[in-house]
Parts: C-alpha cells; structure tokens; sequence
C-alpha cells in the first residue's frame, strides 16, 4: 500500500529506520518527538488539483481558539512545568469538577487489542503518549521495562508479518528503539 | 525586556491608578497593531507559495461511500484537509487533535459560505471513525484514508 521507495519528500524508510526518527513539520525528528497534526490546503482548478500549503505542530496553534482566550487572561496558557505543553489536554468529555492538571500526568492511551494480520496484539497503557502519530501507540513505550516487554511483543511476530503491514514503518522503528 | 518580565513574575502585578493602566493598556494596544500587521503580511506571503500539482488519484471512504479528493471539495473550489491521528485499531483519538477539533464545527458553515470545504481525515477505518465521532459529538464532515497513501503523501512533509 505505502510506497515503499524514497517519496516524494526524498526522505526514504531506510533512512528514517537507521535514524530512528522520522521526518515531520519538514525536518527529521526523534521518534518521540511531540508530532502533532497536520492541516494541508488544496485548491482546484478546472480538472486539476494543487497543494498549495501544509503546516504541522504549533503552526496550528492559531486555529485554537481556546488557546487564544487563555492567551488573554491573566495566567495565560499556564503550561510551565508540564511535560510538554499539550499535557494538560483530555478529551472534553474527560473533564470533570476534579479535574486537577499534575505537572507528570499525561494522557494516557487506553488498553487496546490490536488485530495485524490475524494476529493479536495485546497492549497495556502507558504515560507518556506524548502527542498523537499515525501508529498504533503501543508501537512504544515508555520506561525500560516496558520497553523490553514490547519488544518482546514485536519480535515474537515473524518478519513475514510485518510485509505490506500498514504499521510497517512505525514497527520497525520501533524495533530500532528498543535496542538501544 | 526580558529581566523586567522575570521580576514582575516574581514580585506579582503592579497595582497602578487607572490612569497609568490607560497608558500602560495603550502602549500594549501599539504592539497588539504591529502584530495584527505582520500577521496580515505574513498571511499574504503564505498565499503568494508556489503551488504544487497533485498527481496521485486518493480514494477516501466517505459515510456516501468511495470520493475521491476533487469529490471532497463538494463543490468549493477550496478545501482545507485537518489530518486527525486516529488509527486502526485505536480506541479513541489523540487528545490534542480532539482540542483542535473541538473548535471545527461552528466554523464549517461559515467555511463553506467562503468557498471553503473542510474535511477532516484519519486512517482508521470508517467505522471506527463514526463510532468516535458519536461519541465526541461532532458533525464535520470525516472521511477514512484507510486505503490510500494520502497521509503518507501529506503528513511527512
């Protein structure tokens, strides 16, 4: 499905796979690193269709309207301290009067059963899913300990496996990660 | 500037008759209109980009079923792509991305009176995208690029 020689942005999965980082917002970037979404823009004309502008990470920032209220209010985004700046964020039916923001807490990824090629996955939760990525979240992991335990878990599925896989990618830099 | 802004954090607000608020607001409101400039300015300079051609032919799962990526301009001749991070398999949406969407709904219909579609786009599968859609209530129009490179295409670059 995934074109699995250099793409259009001339960065190939090899090259991501040895760096164990992928290319995002139009530099290479840690694995880990805090990838957020994305906008894209096209506009048509006649029976052609043009990208004309994408942006990633805090270039969204403006689209959160949210964000600029808090911007005008004495405390501002108040996100010091917090892991990283989104930390705070849940889903708003998540929010309730007890709601507190702990400067560790995170959101935390719900356990999941993941179904790849007919083989389960089975996955517990962890802190530190630290923004959001085309994977499947459990494709890392956090501490050592569950670092090795996933590790296992991907290993275990023979290589065959992980041909033509959708998570392809993600997987094998995953398995790079958690060499190290 | 910088030092000045450490110590006001640590010693709390000045409190000032109203008059010097005046004058310390109209100062700040100086700034407020060079940044609304230069926002502006950058704006234009964004819209002056090269554009390029799109030559893969994206098939999307829509609630009508297969449209492509001129279908999802619905017939606007502008359409802005929201790529959502929710994958196969996930049981609900990445946080950050559900903020963000939080803030589409009162704005599609405005959208579309200027010539815009917004179309939000994740890789789970249909169902798994209705499913939590429902249970965020949103209305925005999501389609699944399950099938397609597109996000591969876009997102990475």
């Amino acid at each position: 499905m995934r074109p699995t020689s250099t793409t259009t942005t001339g960065i190939d999965d090899k090259d991501e796979l040895e760096k164990g980082q992928v290319y995002y917002n139009y530099s290479m970037q840690k694995f880990r690193a805090r990838n957020g979404p994305e906008r894209a823009c096209s506009s048509k004309m006649g029976r052609h269709i043009f990208h004309t502008y994408s942006s990633y990470s805090r270039g969204l920032d403006i689209l959160i309207g949210a964000y600029n209220w808090l911007d005008l209010a004495p405390k501002g985004r108040d996100e010091e301290g917090l892991k990283h700046g989104m930390a705070w964020v849940r889903h708003h039916d998540k929010y309730d009067e007890g709601y507190r923001v702990g400067a560790k807490a995170e959101y935390v990824q719900p356990a999941k059963v993941l179904r790849l090629h007919g083989r389960l996955l089975r996955a517990t939760p962890f802190v530190n899913f630290s923004g959001c990525f085309e994977a499947p979240s459990d494709a890392w992991a956090a501490t050592p300990t569950q670092r090795s335990w996933r590790g296992s878990q991907l290993s275990a599925l023979p290589p065959k496996t992980l041909e033509g896989s959708p998570f392809r990618r993600v997987i094998a830099i995953a398995r790079k990660t958690f060499k190290s | 500037m910088q030092p000045k802004l450490e110590k006001s954090k640590m010693e709390g607000p000045r409190i000032v008759p109203q008059a010097e608020w005046l004058e310390a607001r109209k100062e700040l409101l100086k700034k407020e209109k060079e940044f609304s400039r230069l926002r502006d300015e950058l704006s234009r300079q964004r819209r002056e980009m090269p554009w390029e051609k799109v030559e893969k032919a994206y098939v999307f799962d829509g609630p009508k079923g297969k449209e492509t990526l001129a279908d999802l301009f619905g017939g606007r001749s502008q359409l802005i792509v929201y790529h959502f991070m929710l994958g196969p398999g996930w049981k609900e949406g990445c946080p950050s991305c559900s903020f963000i969407s939080d803030h589409i709904d009162g704005s599609v219909v405005h959208l579309a009176a200027r010539d815009v579609r917004l179309v939000v786009v994740s890789r789970a599968p249909l169902a798994e995208i209705e499913a939590f859609k429902k249970r965020m209530g949103w209305r925005f129009d999501w389609v699944s690029s399950n099938a397609t490179d597109f996000n591969y295409d876009y997102r990475y670059r």
